[in-house]
Order: C-alpha cells, then sequence, then structure tokens
C-alpha cells in the first residue's frame, strides 16, 4: 500500500477509468485500499466525482429553432459527391500535366541554363496546374504534340545525370504535394 | 457497434448520393455537438449561429471525404473546431495558453482546505460552476465539454484537437483541478461573507 498522497494526475486518471469502465484490477484494488485509508485522497475523489456530475448538468445555450432548415435552404444545388470526382480530377490531371512539362523542357537547356530552365518549367507546370480545366489556355501552351520529339526528350532525361533527374523527381513531388494540400482547404480532413 | 457503424456508412452513401432528407437528420443528430464547440469560442449569439452553420455546409461540401477512419461525430467536431480556429484567425482573436505545473499532490492543490457541507446541492452551484468554466482557457473548457458533455474519449478528444493523447488528458485534469480549486475559494469568500 501506498503510504504519500496520491497525485492529482493519478487521481483523476484512476476516476475516469472507472467512469468509463477501462480499469485494471490490480490498480483498482490498490487505489480502493488506499481510499480507505487516506482521508486527503477520498475527499478529493468525492470532490471529482461531483465535479463530473456537475459539468454533466450545466446548461448550454442550444441553436434558435428552423437551424436545420436554415442550414437546408443554404447547400449547393449539386451533390456533394460531383464536387469530390472535380476535386479528384484536378488531382489526377495536375500531376500528369506537371510530368508532361518536365519531360518537354528538361535537359533543352545548356547544362549552364538547366536551373533556368526547371524554374521556367515549374512556371509553366504550376500555371498548367492551377488552370487544369482552364482549355483556352492550351493553344498558348508550348507543348508540341510530336511524339518523335516526346521520345526524344525521354531519352534525354533519363540519360543525363542522376542529378538532374533527382531534381526532375523532386519538382514532380513537390508539384504533387501542392496539388494534395491544395485539395485539404480549411485543415478538413478525416486523421484519426 | 457493426449495426451503427453500418447505419452510419448507409447514411453518407445516402447523403452522397443527393438525400437531402438524411443531411437534415445529421445536422439535427450534430447540432448539439457542433454548438458545444463554437459556443467555447465565439461569445456573439449571432456569429455562433453563422458559424454553425458554415460547419454544417463544410461537411457537406467535403462529406465524400470522410473515409470512415473515425467517428463521423469526430470528424464534424474537428471542422467546427478548425472553423473556429478560422474565425478566431480572421477576428485576430489570441487563443489563451495556461502553465500550471501538473505533478502536485491532492494536499498541495488544496491550498484551500475548506469543504462546504454539501455544496453540489447548492442552487448557486450550477450557475457558479458555469461562469467559472467560461473563466478558464478555450480549450480547456472545450476538452470538459467534449469529455463530460459528449462522453468522446481521450482519443477521439485528440483527434478533434490536433492534440496528442496525453495532453489531452493532462489539460483535461488540469481544467478539472482548477475548478475544484475555484470552487472551493468561491464557496469559502461566500461563508466568511456570511
Amino acid at each position: 500500500m501506498r503510504i504519500g498522497h496520491m497525485t492529482d494526475h493519478e487521481l483523476q486518471g484512476y476516476l475516469d477509468q472507472m467512469k468509463r469502465d477501462s480499469w485494471k484490477m490490480s490498480d483498482h484494488l490498490l487505489v480502493e485500499k488506499h481510499l480507505q485509508v487516506c482521508s486527503v485522497c477520498r475527499e478529493a475523489a468525492e470532490d471529482y466525482e461531483d465535479l463530473g456530475s456537475m459539468i454533466e448538468a450545466c446548461p448550454i445555450p442550444s441553436l434558435s429553432p428552423g437551424f436545420t432548415n436554415r442550414v437546408m435552404s443554404k447547400l449547393p444545388r449539386t451533390n456533394p459527391a460531383s464536387e469530390y470526382s472535380y476535386h479528384w480530377l484536378v488531382a489526377v490531371l495536375s500531376p500528369i500535366a506537371a510530368v508532361i512539362t518536365l519531360l518537354l523542357r528538361v535537359d533543352m537547356q545548356p547544362l549552364w541554363g538547366r536551373a533556368v530552365a526547371l524554374a521556367f518549367n515549374q512556371f509553366y507546370g504550376l500555371k498548367l496546374w492551377l488552370g487544369t480545366l482552364s482549355i483556352p489556355a492550351f493553344p498558348s501552351f508550348p507543348v508540341s504534340p510530336d511524339l518523335g520529339f516526346l521520345q526524344s526528350q525521354l531519352s534525354l532525361l533519363t540519360e543525363s545525370s542522376g542529378t538532374g533527374v533527382l531534381i526532375s523527381l523532386v519538382c514532380v513531388a513537390l508539384l504533387l504535394f501542392a496539388t494534395i494540400e491544395n485539395l485539404v482547404p480549411d485543415r478538413v480532413n478525416d486523421r484519426t | 457497434m457493426g449495426t451503427w457503424t453500418d447505419n452510419c456508412r448507409q447514411q453518407v452513401e445516402n447523403i452522397l448520393s443527393g438525400d437531402s432528407r438524411q443531411f437534415a437528420s445529421l445536422v439535427d443528430a450534430h447540432q448539439r455537438l457542433v454548438n458545444h464547440i463554437v459556443f467555447k469560442f465565439v461569445p456573439c449569439e449571432a456569429d455562433r449561429e453563422d458559424l454553425c452553420q458554415e460547419v454544417f455546409l463544410k461537411v457537406y461540401q467535403h462529406l465524400s471525404r470522410f473515409q470512415h477512419k473515425s467517428k463521423l461525430s469526430t470528424w464534424i467536431a474537428r471542422i467546427a473546431y478548425n472553423s473556429c480556429l478560422n474565425f478566431l484567425d480572421k477576428k485576430r482573436l489570441p487563443l489563451f495558453e495556461d502553465t500550471v505545473s501538473d505533478d502536485r499532490t491532492v494536499d498541495d492543490c488544496m491550498a484551500v482546505t475548506i469543504k462546504p457541507d454539501k455544496w453540489v446541492e447548492s442552487r448557486q452551484t450550477s450557475i457558479r460552476l458555469c461562469e467559472e468554466i467560461d473563466k478558464l482557457p478555450v480549450r480547456y473548457g472545450l476538452i470538459l465539454s467534449l469529455y463530460h458533455l459528449q462522453e468522446m474519449s481521450y482519443t477521439e478528444i485528440g483527434a478533434v484537437l490536433g492534440l496528442p493523447e496525453g495532453t489531452v488528458k493532462s489539460y483535461l485534469f488540469r481544467a478539472r483541478r482548477l475548478l475544484r480549486e475555484r470552487l472551493k475559494i468561491s464557496f469559502a469568500q461566500e461563508e466568511l461573507c456570511a
């Protein structure tokens, strides 16, 4: 049996466990024994039990009548599901667009200009990312539809130094991350 | 538990497929929870109602992202909490912190050792308790509400507030200890005056 008083933390933890039926028999017996002989801890335990009951009886002002109807009248006309598909369409398209942008631009510049080229790519990648669905912006975007050109750029990228590839991959990862972050506005997420 | 989860999943699916009546029942079922949270942060009644509405509109807009990894109520509570933080940010209102050490014994806690008889039964107790809860740091009051009124576990509260379980426990215990001390002081003063 313990000699000193229980800490406040121990006592409240024990009472919470008792309340939610999550106590361990060994702890329970030990604490109960202590409470039988220690009037200070017993009094504190009684106080906390009373306090819990009083908090549970506290009145909380309710929302005014008709709250649900007012919320319902403000709902958007689209289903939440359709909004979801739109977001994911953007999420899927954006990184793909970013990758294409990178493939078409990386290694087109001499080595000394690679950093500038990457920055340029990112600018266009970002522009494309932000306006993925704004189709009229596409014609002005300097993308060649020539597949042979795309293949040559791909081979250039793979033959280039490891650093170049690594930088490209990091850029893509960053864009992907930015896209996903953008999909979680107002700190709304299901994180548990 | 399984049936409850299935019902929740079904309700979410119905709402996503456009059943607005199901969403109305979701609002009915969770408005008390949302109000509890918003009430702690927002003193103005009109702002409070607007914010509660905003919370449910966000729930509707983002419901498709709910992955059933937590209880729906926990997810909604988190949206409510974050909306309150955004509201405070916009209004440039500060959020408290408190610094009381945690390792005191029950004996140390009782600087005031007077225990007024039947303090629970006093007619004034409930009012006084509410006043004392309002004086607590916002997060403490919120944790008390979520634990005692919404019967959430430490883990669920942690998920709502984005805090580790240990921190939630620590805040909850501190809040109750402060309340206990303040109520005792308050009653002791009343007895001295009587």
